[in-house]
């Protein structure tokens, strides 16, 4: 008897106890919009996560401050995968079931972004990566629910390839980095030289850490070609545009946007002078003209964030801002689950202007972006200069 | 024409960048039989330390002597705590030990430095000089005259001074040499010392030529030790001859077959040449009785 009682006293407490924490749960627990954003802090790819991080916490705020969406605050919940993809898989997995977001911003890299693209479609959460790899959204059918802003390869490749049409330059050479980068340069470059009338008269490449290409380059001089188009990162662009100017070369050289960033300047040196490369606007972005359609856009993001972090937000800052300026969209417009947010993403953002460009999805299209949208620069006095 | 005679200065010019690093895998060897992985990374250090020194406002030719200083003490510092402490270990578990030396040191650069590449100013201008249609910069000339300097001091060294004398000993029979008081573990620290030296001389010498970053040791190192193998290991010149060797055979091979696999190319005929003269161009045939 004395038993039960104790048993049933027990049980009272526990239920009271229950009781009250749900209560307490039920009353602090206010309505608010949880995302994931994963992006690579540290770790190699922290030069390009880090602006990407800064974005987003800044854009937190700022919406925050104006009093959320539609007067619901949006809570950023911000995870570093150090540049690896199995971090990324980890934090992915945490935000999902954890801390059940609505929808995963990130990461930085393609590798990791690939990993994370399998959870989110097994887990119907959608995903918007700012990785450049045009796999991340490709094929469309088994990328239902993965999108990504940043310009793919396919734009870079079409961008160069207009401009070389317009002066009329159809021999061209290509010297790229024997890496995954230089290799998906070179398979866009094939892929589309026939929409442009290029023709490929040589196709050379290197490796990352070669010290010397002036026999690549020699090769190249003898084809013939009017252009050489320089595929890679840091530092072999700057190794090759060295090398030119040693060989006393002067085609125009036509670099890709992996090295839109003022250490292939640092590196070059004078070599740099005159090289033309594809870019998205934030690499100058007190240099877009007044008319421009994104001019709005940019200058309020990139006057806020200097004014937040000092330094500057670069292209990767603007795959940050669009990331999440999409998922506001969407949960402006009245989406307020995983499966709402990513149909409106695909049927309702058309013609968009975002930071990186404007943006138009589609069933079939979950990059939304054209070729036009990213803009030429040239180096004119060790800078990058907006050209035409 | 024109084209063979620049790919051959491309290739001698990447040659003796690989030859310059073989050297200081040859020097630890003849002494130690050790194979020390970690070459690569004392260039790096070589050319990352001059980049910081520079910058830090010291001139050119100071910086390069201290820069010197520097890597040989990090060098004396290696044989220290890591190959001194592991007394009697056979030469195999060393070589282990300096790839995880190499992984270490090549940590702390990219804290230290950060990940990206770094800018160093060549010694003298930087015109090329023509020579029969083919252009060559001046810095690689650099590199071949202190590739030979390097073998120069190394021969004056080993085969001319009582220092080089202890040192063969040392490398024939260690016990045999300290009943003759030497001490094999001095002469071990030296050889260590000695070859970082030559390290950061390799690294100073390619730093204007190659923008040196935190992981530029690996792919030296392999080039280098592939080089080094080549030629024989435990011969100077044959170290040269190997580096300038696997040096033209890229240049060539990505000159008239094709650069996506020059790699695969200069590393085919070094196997080839390998398994015709398993013990490398000038190696003694007794290879084999030594470290590995």
């Amino acid at each position: 008897m004395k038993k039960l009682l104790a048993g049933m006293m027990v049980a009272a407490l526990a239920a009271g106890l229950i009781g009250c924490s749900s209560d307490v749960d039920g009353e602090g627990k206010k309505e608010v919009y949880k995302i994931g954003a994963i992006y690579s802090k540290t770790g190699p790819g922290s030069p390009l996560g880090e602006p990407e991080w800064n974005a987003t916490e800044l854009l937190e705020k700022q919406i925050n401050d104006q009093g959320g969406i539609n007067g619901v605050p949006i809570d950023i919940i911000l995870a570093d995968d150090e540049s690896t993809p199995e971090k990324a898989t980890e934090e992915m997995n945490r935000m999902i079931n954890d801390e059940k977001v609505l929808a995963v911003l990130g990461s930085t890299t393609s590798g990791a972004s690939l990993a994370m693209k399998g959870i989110a479609m097994d887990n119907e959460i959608p995903l918007i990566s700012a990785g450049a790899a045009v796999g991340i959204v490709s094929p469309a059918e088994e990328s239902k629910w993965v999108f990504k802003t940043p310009h793919s390869d396919a734009h870079a490749v079409e961008r160069i390839y207009m401009y070389l049409k317009d002066q009329g330059l159809k021999d061209v050479a290509i010297l790229a980095d024997s890496n995954a980068f230089g290799a998906s340069g070179v398979e866009q470059l094939e892929a589309l030289k026939s929409d442009y009338g290029i023709k490929i008269v040589a196709n050379e490449s290197y490796n990352t850490d070669d010290a010397d290409m002036k026999t690549q380059l020699t090769k190249i001089k003898s084809s013939g070609a009017k252009a050489v188009i320089v595929w890679g990162t840091n530092p072999g662009p700057a190794i090759a545009a060295k090398n030119m100017k040693e060989l006393g070369m002067d085609i125009p050289y036509i670099g890709s946007h992996g090295i839109a960033n003022q250490s292939f300047i640092e590196l070059a040196g004078d070599a740099a002078e005159g090289v033309v490369i594809p870019t998205g606007k934030l690499l100058f972005p007190t240099q877009i003209p007044n008319d421009d359609p994104q001019y709005k856009v940019i200058s309020s993001f990139y006057d806020s964030y200097k004014a937040e972090f000092g330094g500057e937000p670069t292209n990767f800052g603007s795959y940050g801002y669009d990331n999440i300026m999409l998922v506001v969209e969407a949960l402006k417009s009245g989406a307020k689950d995983p499966e709402a947010i990513r149909d409106y993403l695909e049927n309702k953002v058309k013609d968009y202007v975002g930071a990186t460009g404007i943006f138009t999805f589609s069933a079939e299209d979950h990059n939304g972006l054209k070729a036009d949208s990213m803009v030429l620069a040239e180096v004119k006095g060790g800078e990058w200069t907006f050209k035409k | 024409m024109n084209d063979s005679i620049q790919f051959l200065i491309s290739g001698l010019t990447i040659g003796s960048i690989y030859a310059i690093v073989a050297l200081g895998f040859v020097t630890i060897y003849s002494v130690t039989k050790v194979i020390n992985l970690a070459q690569g990374e004392f260039v790096m250090l070589g050319g990352m330390t001059m980049f910081s020194l520079i910058k830090l406002g010291i001139p050119y030719f100071i910086a390069f002597l201290l820069t010197v200083v520097i890597v040989m003490a990090i060098g004396w510092l290696v044989e220290w705590a890591v190959i001194r402490k592991a007394k009697g270990a056979d030469p195999l578990s060393l070589i282990i030990l300096t790839i995880g030396t190499a992984i270490f040191i090549r940590g702390i650069a990219g804290m230290v430095w950060g990940k990206n590449s770094v800018k160093v100013e060549p010694f003298t201008n930087d015109v090329p000089i023509n020579i029969l249609g083919a252009s060559i910069t001046p810095q690689s000339v650099w590199v071949m005259v202190f590739m030979l300097l390097v073998v120069l001091v190394l021969y004056f060294l080993i085969e001319k001074t009582m220092l080089g004398k202890a040192f063969r000993a040392c490398s024939v029979n260690p016990t045999a040499a300290r009943l003759m008081a030497i001490s094999p573990k001095k002469m071990s620290s030296l050889s260590f010392a000695l070859s970082a030296g030559l390290g950061a001389i390799a690294g100073l010498v390619i730093a204007p030529i190659m923008f040196p970053s935190y992981d530029m040791g690996i792919m030296l190192g392999i080039k280098g030790f592939s080089a080094s193998i080549l030629g024989g290991l435990g011969s100077a010149p044959g170290a040269v001859i190997g580096g300038l060797l696997l040096g033209v055979i890229e240049s060539l091979g990505a000159g008239y077959i094709s650069s996506g696999i020059k790699d695969a190319i200069s590393f085919g005929v070094v196997l080839m040449i390998l398994l015709i003269r398993p013990f490398g161009l000038l190696g003694e045939k007794n290879v084999g009785k030594g470290g590995l």
